[in-house]
């Protein structure tokens, strides 16, 4: 018998302490052998993982803030147990026809997924709000939805060989989506969280990395001037039956680009319009022999030589001339020209004999001045830098050529950069497209009273000369026409087209006080004339036309307007003298 | 035992107590505001995408395009002729 006066209270303690350990043993065993499943079920279903926060593309807006790329997230499906999908084909034929698909396509892609825990269906990437509903309603197993982003491009096709596209994952894959992606993508964010067994969020323990939101970036871009000018280029290129084209709105007071047009073009928001002469930005990447265009610089650096003055008599009878084996032609016999007279009428011959003058070195440099042979610098990707020899190079058939436009190539940003130097009286200003970069400027302003002269001249082109359908009622233009032959030789030989043209129009307006430098390009015209002052030049007066509207510039040339203005300012005058008496107003 | 003691001991348990659910109040509290940042920065997030999706409704509407085009079919506007212009000089 134990005797109770024996058992003190440590006993007592000792033997509590027994009874507890005794069943929490009992329970360890019972969890350990007896409810093992439910409980390795139920941590199977509840994991720690880290999980990747995705962080949104940075958007990019033009100078007016409005949204030309901008990302915001979709629901994706994903097939995480193929095996537990592909038993309801009722309901993946229903899936099929929500996604607007071939059943047999959506087998075909998960047919060899089979191990996956993971798997896309292509065409259930990126679906929107109201066909997720539909499809969750059909209660398929095996799926589940994420969050992805995807890129909007609201102004569509207008500016898709400038914005570019990213790829499925968000990567930028051209243009400045490609070059400015380390600022647009930002940083993705790391979190460890809890998740249910069907890969839901359940709490959240610690952020590890904090997501870095791509950032925003704004453009140069006006775009409806971009509008303006992408609707008047593809108006022109589809009438004339041309192959592509493109224009380019230069501000030329501080180098910003305003508008850059590329035709053909396609749909970023729609990749299967994707084509690789519709994604090719022409302003920037097509070098291209600027022709009579570039006479204007033949004449600043024939002034700059002082060998050659505004009024030297050039005669171009009978309108060719043979040199060595090549026959140049004028359009047709203009007889004695003025130095002036040859840039007006666009004189082949008359821009030969300029050219034979004076020193070779001198149009050289200022070639060289306005950015000819050297890249914008604009971190556009595959941005060419154009083509000019060293002078020593040149031989005189080459100086020939030259004069002419041809043996060099530019690209139609670097001849609207060159237009803007006119319109500067020589200080150059680089283009820029990014708004937050500063304006480079060359410091030295240079051939200031040549330009001055060429500025008139230019301005004759479009009231006497070849580009009379570029002028603006209202506004003074400046400019100079170009008809280029186009090349088809090869390294070995040289060789131009009879046939295919390439019409060039590059103006300035207003040329007074000027604010815009416009270069329209449109490459092989079927149309019966070719010339650019009836292909290109009508395209610049439209695009200018608008352009100054919208900028609200006003008119520099209105002498006819301003007799209408006194005749009906004079009669609003004598109207309003019958104005109440000031007594009867209080 | 010296009532000194007995009164250290009675406040060391009190304060024990005290911190015990001083402690289990402020994890509470931090778990609640934990979880009501966690719906704020949803809720933060939600309106962005919303404001977002706004933006390029905005942007499709608003665009050039788009006016002109309502301008021109709808309202059947039209821009007047350059001489029937008439310039004022501000």
């Amino acid at each position: 018998m134990i005797n109770l006066k024996n058992i003190n209270r440590s006993d007592i303690v000792i033997f509590a302490m027994l009874i507890a350990a005794t069943i929490i043993l009992f329970r360890c065993i019972n969890l350990q052998y007896k409810d093992t499943k439910k409980y390795s079920n139920l941590i199977e279903d509840r994991e720690i993982k880290s999980h990747i926060i995705k962080t949104s593309r940075g958007t990019i807006v033009d100078r007016n803030n409005n949204i030309l790329a901008e990302s915001i997230p979709m629901n994706s499906l994903i097939v995480t147990d193929t095996t537990e999908f592909f038993q309801d084909k009722v309901a993946i034929e229903k899936l099929a026809t929500i996604l607007n698909v071939k059943t047999e396509s959506i087998y075909k892609e998960l047919k060899n997924k089979e191990n996956k825990k993971f798997s896309y269906i292509r065409s259930a990437r990126h679906i929107p709000i109201k066909k997720v509903k539909k499809i969750r309603n059909l209660n398929l197993s095996g799926i589940t939805f994420i969050k992805e982003y995807k890129r909007y491009y609201p102004e569509g096709e207008v500016l898709a060989s400038l914005i570019g596209m990213t790829d499925f994952d968000h990567n930028g894959q051209m243009c400045i989506e490609l070059s400015f992606d380390k600022i647009l993508k930002g940083r993705d964010g790391k979190k460890i969280v809890v998740k249910d067994k069907n890969g839901k969020i359940v709490d959240e323990i610690e952020q590890v990395i904090t997501p870095q939101e791509g950032k925003e970036l704004k453009l140069t871009i006006d775009t409806r001037l971009q509008y303006v000018a992408y609707r008047e280029l593809k108006k022109q290129i589809i009438s004339s039956k041309a192959a592509s084209g493109s224009v380019v709105i230069l501000d030329t007071t501080n180098g910003e680009i305003l508008a850059s047009a590329s035709y053909p073009s396609f749909d970023p928001n729609n990749r299967s319009t994707y084509t690789h002469e519709g994604a090719r930005n022409r302003v920037i990447i097509d070098a291209l022999e600027p022709a009579s265009t570039i006479k204007p610089f033949l004449l600043a650096a024939a002034l700059h030589s002082k060998k050659v003055n505004l009024n030297d008599i050039y005669d171009t009878t009978p309108g060719y001339k043979r040199i060595g084996n090549k026959i140049y032609r004028d359009y047709k016999n203009y007889g004695r020209l003025t130095t002036e007279e040859v840039i007006i009428n666009s004189s082949n011959l008359g821009s030969i004999m300029i050219s034979e003058k004076f020193n070779k070195k001198i149009f050289y440099e200022l070639l060289e001045h306005i950015g000819v042979g050297e890249k914008v610098n604009l971190n556009f990707p595959s941005e060419v830098e154009g083509a000019l020899k060293h002078y020593s190079e040149w031989k005189n058939s080459d100086v020939r050529s030259l004069a002419m436009g041809y043996a060099f190539k530019v690209t139609p940003l670097q001849l609207a950069k060159a237009y803007s130097v006119i319109a500067n009286d020589g200080l150059v200003i680089n283009p820029k497209f990014v708004k937050s970069e500063n304006t480079q400027i060359h410091e030295e302003k240079k051939y200031e009273n040549e330009f001055k002269q060429v500025k008139k001249v230019i301005k004759r082109v479009i009231e006497d000369g070849t580009a009379k359908r570029a002028a603006i009622e209202g506004y003074t233009v400046g400019g100079k026409t170009g008809t280029a032959r186009l090349y088809t030789g090869n390294q070995k030989k040289d060789k131009y087209s009879n046939k295919e043209h390439i019409s060039l129009f590059a103006g300035i307006t207003p040329l007074d006080k000027p604010k815009l430098a416009i270069v329209v390009i449109v490459n092989q015209p079927k149309t019966k004339v070719h010339f650019g002052g009836y292909v290109a030049a009508p395209v610049f007066k439209k695009i200018a036309t608008d352009s100054l509207r919208i900028l609200n510039i006003s008119p520099d040339n209105i002498s006819d307007h301003k007799k209408q203005v006194s005749n009906k300012i004079e009669k609003i005058s004598n109207y309003s003298l019958k104005t109440p008496e000031v007594a009867n107003v209080f | 035992m010296s009532n000194f003691k007995i009164y250290t001991i009675g406040f060391l348990i009190i304060t024990n107590i005290a911190f015990s659910f001083g402690i289990v109040l402020i994890e509470h509290l931090t778990r609640s505001q934990h979880r009501q940042l966690q719906y704020f920065s949803n809720q933060k997030y939600e309106l962005r995408n919303e404001w977002k999706k706004a933006r390029i409704d905005q942007g499709i509407y608003a665009s050039y395009s788009k006016i002109e085009e309502n301008a021109k079919i709808s309202l059947k506007m039209f821009l007047p002729k350059n001489r029937k212009l008439i310039y004022i000089d501000d």
